[in-house]
């Protein structure tokens, strides 16, 4: 599982740093920050070896609606 | 070692390399078609489709029983990298022993390294040889590339795919029902086909290859806890401007949400001394974030009035500062 502050490496020896985390009917997302690069920036799907990134709007704006309530905003 | 070979001899060679399947061979009527061996007859590698009520294939590795998806990887891999030859008909494969020594000694590394589902793997696949299959392979077979997206894990679930591309490729065959199985699983009819197709759909294997629900995948090399506070300052700032505009945010709500961001890791002045860098940057970051994925969200607040005013600003980085 990863976690808030995890800094997790990946192939290309990029660098992401997960900045939030939520899970949805049973997949695990977070949203990651490339800490070389920081406008790109992604939410992901992952498991314990890989991610992949969202662009489906639906589950993004529903990953968005989770993060404002968990935050209170 | 070609078609017409002497099926004792054939049998003979099996019968020596494997000398536990011999009792299990007895009383079984049992159709070698393949042996695969290296120059120096070191290593053999060999197919054996049984005939019977269990369709049971098998291939062997020095004696020992390996997964067809694992032979093809062994087979796939030394041949991109090494100086593995496949005939023309598959009967025969030229090993240099000691490449494929190494290869074997680091074998459970250069798994690591391979992917059959590569859009390149799967086009070959179906320019080599899927056309020369009836129209019910085809059929099964054009659902596939869409597994070249798909994530790891289903990946695995669905090694039954690579072994019914594997089957075909090795076997030439056309009885794609007695050929698809799962690992290690039993051997699935037509029935479990259609239904396994359903699965798939159900799975959004569809969806995901076709990019619509998820896009590149990443592999996890390592992972460990970050010593930055101010990345994790900025990777807020970002999300929080992504889900503030998401729904029209107004220009002071942002203002007031980085605020509250800023204040809640600042440690003194650092922070506060860059917010406005720190507010500008994570607004162009959002900008970026929301062009790519969100564009045709339907709550998707206009940014453009945003572009207006970050205009000479958003290029600047806040690790500078």
């Amino acid at each position: 599982m990863l976690e808030v502050n995890d800094v997790i490496t990946v192939k290309d020896n990029e660098k992401y740093l997960v900045v939030y985390t939520k899970e949805i009917e049973g997949k695990s997302y977070a949203f990651l920050i490339n800490k070389n690069n920081y406008s790109f920036n992604m939410f992901s799907q992952y498991n314990s070896n890989s991610f992949a990134e969202v662009n489906d709007i639906e589950i993004i704006e529903k990953l968005l609606m989770c993060f404002k309530k968990d935050k209170g905003i | 070692m070609s078609d017409n070979i002497n099926k004792l001899d054939v049998f003979n060679k099996f019968k020596e390399i494997c000398p536990s399947y011999e009792e299990d061979m007895l009383g079984t009527e049992i159709q070698i078609l393949k042996v695969i061996e290296n120059k120096h007859e070191k290593f053999n590698l060999i197919y054996v489709p049984k005939t019977g009520q269990n369709n049971v294939d098998k291939i062997l590795m020095q004696g020992e029983e390996v997964k067809p998806v694992l032979i093809e990887s062994i087979i796939k891999e030394y041949n991109e990298c090494c100086t593995l030859k496949i005939s023309e008909s598959l009967d025969k494969v030229l090993i240099d022993t000691d490449e494929f020594n190494d290869f074997l000694i680091n074998g459970s590394q250069s798994f690591e390294k391979i992917d059959f589902f590569e859009q390149e793997y799967i086009r070959d696949v179906n320019s080599s040889f899927l056309e020369k299959y009836n129209a019910r392979n085809i059929e099964i077979i054009n659902k596939y590339p869409m597994l070249a997206s798909a994530p790891r894990e289903i990946k695995d679930e669905l090694n039954v795919i690579t072994n019914l591309i594997v089957m075909l490729k090795l076997e030439k065959k056309y009885e794609v029902e007695s050929l698809v199985r799962l690992p290690n699983g039993p051997v699935l009819e037509e029935k479990d086909i259609d239904k396994f197709h359903e699965n798939l759909i159900e799975l959004d294997i569809i969806q995901e290859a076709q990019g619509k629900k998820s896009g590149k995948e990443y592999k996890i090399i390592s992972k460990k806890k970050n010593e930055d506070d101010k990345d994790l300052l900025i990777g807020m700032s970002i999300l929080g401007s992504i889900s503030v505009m998401h729904e029209g945010a107004s220009l002071e709500s942002l203002i007031k949400y980085h605020d509250n961001i800023s204040s809640k890791f600042s440690n003194g002045t650092e922070y506060k001394s860059n917010s406005c860098h720190l507010f500008s940057y994570s607004i162009y970051a959002s900008i970026n974030y929301m062009n790519k994925y969100l564009k045709d969200s339907k709550k998707y607040t206009d940014f453009s009035d945003f572009n207006n005013i970050l205009i000479g600003k958003g290029e600047r980085d806040v690790r500078s500062k």
